[in-house]
């Protein structure tokens, strides 16, 4: 029982966690969770990478609008996460994102890439799986965003491609609750928020700041055979609006859900492999003020026991 | 022939608040302009050039006169690009003069769709104006 929910949930948070930054406007970033060991498992490194076309974007009236024709956008985010048992219950793990850009546009074309926006957490587990009868396991995340990446503020590229960040460091906290029935299916919610520091340098003159970001993702799946998971995943993003000087500015907050299939298969003691796929529902209402996405991601992990 | 999208016409003295005007996606959706009382002493008119406005290579043309109608030449004259529902700009584009007050730009980029605010900022000597035009970019 614990073995499958282990495997998925290690396999699910970061997976979905990978699309989470590639939402909102020009990569936003949640900065809590980055998924989480075995009980055996001392440490893990994981491997990914991401492709992400968009197909269109919604606007800030929640209007799906489809790119014109010769317009594309692809996001491609290799990247590279660690987890590390510092003790049974507390864990420390990290991420380090790649971020590549394709785009074109009336007839130009550009590429761009550079370091992404790393993820720094900590994982308390309060309940372990199993632990207690009928009772979920619950854990609690913390995290810091890094702006490594280049911001829209720094572009100097005629497509935006060499933005790969937010330019803002932020601070995030969540909570996760997971509970297996039958030793083979499992059910995964997490809630969270993140809050973005101001920033200075966007206006001159002005300070801003990215409002906070309320998260939640529902992962549910089922052990098929040992070792393969397969699940579904559905996530909704709502960020608060954008403040300059402190003052709200009207049509800035944004609204990104997304839902799709992951699937993880432990083919060796130590290593995984994972895939997902994660895409929004391109209709009007299920979106605001955001790019469209479709997420396909691939992943190798290795643990360390 | 060039097509003229927006003509937004301001007239305001050193610091003055900035007009505005706006266009969807090359359609006039308010073509404003506000004075400053009677103070003014150097007037913007600007136009967009592109018809219908594009993510890349738009054009925008700027006119400057003084406050008695004359030409206004060898002004610094700057456009600043800003996506207020996003809080981020994109490069600023280049402006060059030509005679007779005309200052014209045809590398307006906006890094991607949405709503831009475009910024024309003119000084000459310690007078400057500004004027703001809104554009929905496809």
């Amino acid at each position: 029982m614990i073995r499958a929910g282990a495997i998925a949930a290690a396999a699910l948070v970061v997976l979905s966690g990978a699309r989470a930054e590639a939402a909102a406007c020009c990569v936003s970033a949640s900065a809590f969770g980055l998924g989480r060991l075995a009980v055996w498992e001392n440490g893990a490194v994981l491997f990914t990478a991401a492709a992400a076309p968009s197909p269109g974007s919604w606007n800030e009236h929640g209007h799906y609008i489809a790119n014109p024709t010769g317009t594309s956008d692809v996001e491609l985010r290799p990247a590279l996460t660690g987890l590390i048992a510092l003790k049974p219950r507390w864990l420390l793990a990290g991420r380090m994102p790649w971020v590549i850009n394709a785009r074109s546009a009336d007839g130009r074309s550009d590429v761009g890439h550079g370091l992404g926006d790393a993820l720094l957490t900590t994982r308390v587990e309060a309940i372990q799986i199993g632990e207690y009868a009928h009772v979920p396991g619950v854990a609690v995340n913390l995290g810091v965003t890094i702006p490594f990446g280049t911001s829209m503020a720094r572009t100097q590229r005629l497509l935006a491609t060499d933005v790969t960040g937010r330019g803002a460091w932020a601070l995030g906290a969540g909570v996760t609750l997971e509970e297996t029935w039958r030793g083979t299916w499992y059910l995964q919610l997490s809630l969270g928020s993140t809050v973005p520091l101001p920033m200075a340098g966007v206006l001159p003159g002005h300070s801003q700041r990215f409002g906070p970001t309320f998260d939640t993702t529902v992962a549910a799946g089922v052990e098929l055979r040992t070792g393969l998971v397969v699940s579904v995943i559905a996530r909704a993003s709502y960020e608060t609006q954008l403040h300059v000087d402190e003052a709200p500015v009207p049509d800035s907050s944004a609204l990104d859900v997304g839902v799709g299939p992951a699937v993880s298969w432990r083919f060796h003691p130590k290593w995984t492999v994972q895939a997902a796929v994660d895409t929004g529902v391109f209709v009007d209402g299920l979106g605001d003020n955001t790019p469209a996405r479709f997420t396909a991601t691939f992943g190798v992990r290795h643990a360390f026991f | 022939m060039r097509g003229v999208l927006t003509v937004g016409l301001v007239m305001l003295a050193a610091c003055g608040a900035p007009s505005t005007s706006a266009v969807d996606g090359g359609n006039v959706l308010d073509a404003g302009a506000t004075a400053d009382g009677g103070t003014a002493a150097l007037n913007i008119e600007a136009s967009w050039i592109t018809s219908p406005l594009k993510r890349l290579d738009n054009g925008l043309e700027v006119h400057l006169t003084d406050a008695t109608g004359e030409h206004v030449e060898g002004a610094n004259v700057n456009i600043a690009l800003y996506m207020p529902a996003h809080g981020h700009g994109a490069p600023a584009p280049t402006v060059e003069e030509h005679e007779h007050g005309e200052y014209h730009s045809h590398a307006v980029n906006f890094t991607m769709a949405g709503t831009w605010e475009i910024t024309v900022t003119a000084t000459k000597g310690e007078l400057t104006a500004s004027h703001v035009l809104t554009a929905v970019i496809p």
